[in-house]
């Protein structure tokens, strides 16, 4: 019985960072239809410089600022940069921007701070069953998640960006600046991604440290339905303390196979993600 | 139609690819009137509205509100200068509230409290509703959603594509009664596109009818009404 609360109690962890990434993933998939692939890449840059920022000064919570500050500047010039211009072509050429981003950037990544893991400290203490570093963790990605709720629900700006996501044309001329509410989306949402790459880096940062959570926070996204910030979060749970059970019980070389089997499944049985309800037929 | 008319389009050019879709428009429309902008599909009609929305690029031309030159302005800021615009089939934004889609109108206005009040009361049904998402509203209800948000942010010129298309006879004529009144009570100036052009003639002051993106035929809405060599040439009934 102890050793199953250990296991799900490491798998909500897990499950945190995991549906953070898949957080970052549906707030740019849900404004612009593009699956984000240089998603990890970009929170390893950030993790890079909360890395450099730290060992300069010192401080563990400046270089965690300076990550999120640097994801809404990387963020924000990506759309702006690379992905505004090739989207009134197809959706299709900014995916494979991405992805050219997602190998350009680990490159660069190994070529400025070398293909060595270096040591990246936990932001509390991590030892024993669900220590402070992971409800740290949780916290940070809830806490997160009901800022983002607020912001897109309840505030002027939330409500341009549903808009200007939702019917681009009519938000313009009824005076939403679209462009700026896309490149704020994709900044937001590179801000949550270096948050789940400042929990998910620890131990050790090397350019490839963030490539399987990249995958399972996308199968994450899928599970919970590419259209629902909710259950994005709920499939990142859910898969966390799934894989937490399959590593602990079967042995810990079976979690990519799990997810995939758990992927499988679910598409085959609810292919728009586990909660996403049926959509009202549009007249 | 008088020279100082509050909005004014001078020899408006646009086309898609080598196609003309206007070729050399000019309209006006007094302030606090009704125009009507008929013909037959293809005519440019829509396209007549784009441009003026800033959607379409003129290719040349002016086009005028009061002082103001609403040329090649982008779409985000002719809402901010006053020009609202109801595109074809309401552009009522499903995915939010009936609230959100008001509110959405006037976001940048700071007396847009009181505006949604009085929009709520010139629509109750609106304000029955208000929580509900706008994809439960029925055509009829989406037109005064539409007609609502565009003067949530006090438009001095309201542009309406096709408000009639898809709604019964009934709702065709409540909607026409109630621009009529919108105008006398508040001065709103209208440029009102229509295929309707019975229904349209019928709440409207002047009357211009495109044909192959040209103006075919410019008059008042009575002695339209009353022509038939143009209704039987132009608009086919």
């Amino acid at each position: 019985m102890d050793y199953f609360t250990n296991l799900t109690l490491n798998g909500v962890a897990e499950g945190a960072i995991y549906a953070a990434l898949a957080l970052s993933l549906i707030i740019i998939y849900q404004a612009t239809r593009v699956v984000n692939f240089a998603q990890p890449a970009l929170a390893l840059i950030a993790a890079y410089i909360a890395l450099t920022v730290t060992t300069a000064s010192g401080s563990y919570w400046l270089g965690f600022a300076a990550a999120l500050v640097s994801g809404l500047l990387m963020g924000s010039v990506t759309e702006r940069l690379l992905i505004r211009p090739v989207q009134k072509t197809s959706q299709l050429s900014a995916i494979i921007i991405t992805l050219g981003l997602l190998l350009l950037l680990q490159g660069v990544a190994g070529m400025i701070w070398s293909n060595e893991p270096h040591s990246f400290s936990y932001p509390m203490d991590f030892e024993g069953r669900f220590s402070p570093a992971d409800i740290f963790g949780v916290a940070a990605v809830l806490g997160t998640a009901m800022l983002l709720f607020a912001l897109y629900r309840w505030t002027p700006l939330g409500l341009r960006m549903r808009a200007a996501a939702a019917h681009p044309e009519m938000a313009r001329m009824l005076g939403v600046r679209v462009g700026l509410m896309l490149t704020l989306g994709w900044g937001i949402a590179t801000v949550v991604g270096a948050l789940a790459g400042m929990l998910a880096a620890p131990p050790f940062v090397y350019p490839n440290v963030l490539d399987s959570v990249f995958v399972y926070g996308l199968a994450a996204a899928v599970i919970g339905g590419l259209d629902n910030p909710f259950g994005s979060l709920l499939g990142g749970f859910i898969l966390g303390i799934s894989l937490s059970f399959v590593s602990g019980y079967l042995g810990p070389e079976l979690m990519p196979l799990a997810a995939l089997i758990i992927l499988i499944l679910v598409l085959s049985v609810r292919p728009d993600g586990l909660f996403t309800r049926p959509k009202a037929r549009k007249v | 139609m008088s020279e100082n008319a509050l909005f004014r389009v001078e020899d408006l050019v646009a086309s898609y690819g080598a196609v003309k879709a206007l070729n050399g428009v000019s309209l006006s429309v007094a302030e606090g009137s009704i125009c009507a902008v008929l013909g037959a599909n293809g005519a440019g009609k829509t396209t007549l509205l784009r441009t003026v929305s800033g959607l379409k690029r003129a290719d040349s031309g002016r086009i005028w509100l009061g002082d103001t030159d609403l040329t090649r302005c982008a779409p985000e800021r002719l809402a901010r200068l006053g020009v609202a615009h109801v595109p074809e089939g309401a552009g009522i934004i499903v995915e939010l509230t009936v609230e959100e889609n008001l509110r959405l109108g006037g976001l940048w206005r700071s007396d847009r409290a009181a505006t949604l009040s009085s929009t709520y009361d010139l629509f109750p049904i609106l304000r029955e509703r208000r929580n509900q998402p706008a994809s439960n509203l029925s055509g009829g209800e989406r037109q005064m959603l539409a007609i609502g948000r565009a003067l949530m942010c006090r438009p001095r010129i309201l542009l309406l594509d096709e408000p009639s298309l898809g709604l019964a006879p009934m709702a065709t004529r409540q909607l026409m009664d109630l621009i009529r009144q919108l105008c006398a009570d508040t001065g709103l100036t209208v440029l009102l596109v229509e295929q309707n052009a019975n229904s349209a003639l019928s709440i409207a002051d002047e009357g211009v009818v495109l044909n192959l993106g040209t103006i075919a035929v410019s008059d008042t809405a009575d002695r339209l009404l009353s022509d038939d060599q143009m209704r039987h040439a132009y608009l086919g009934f």
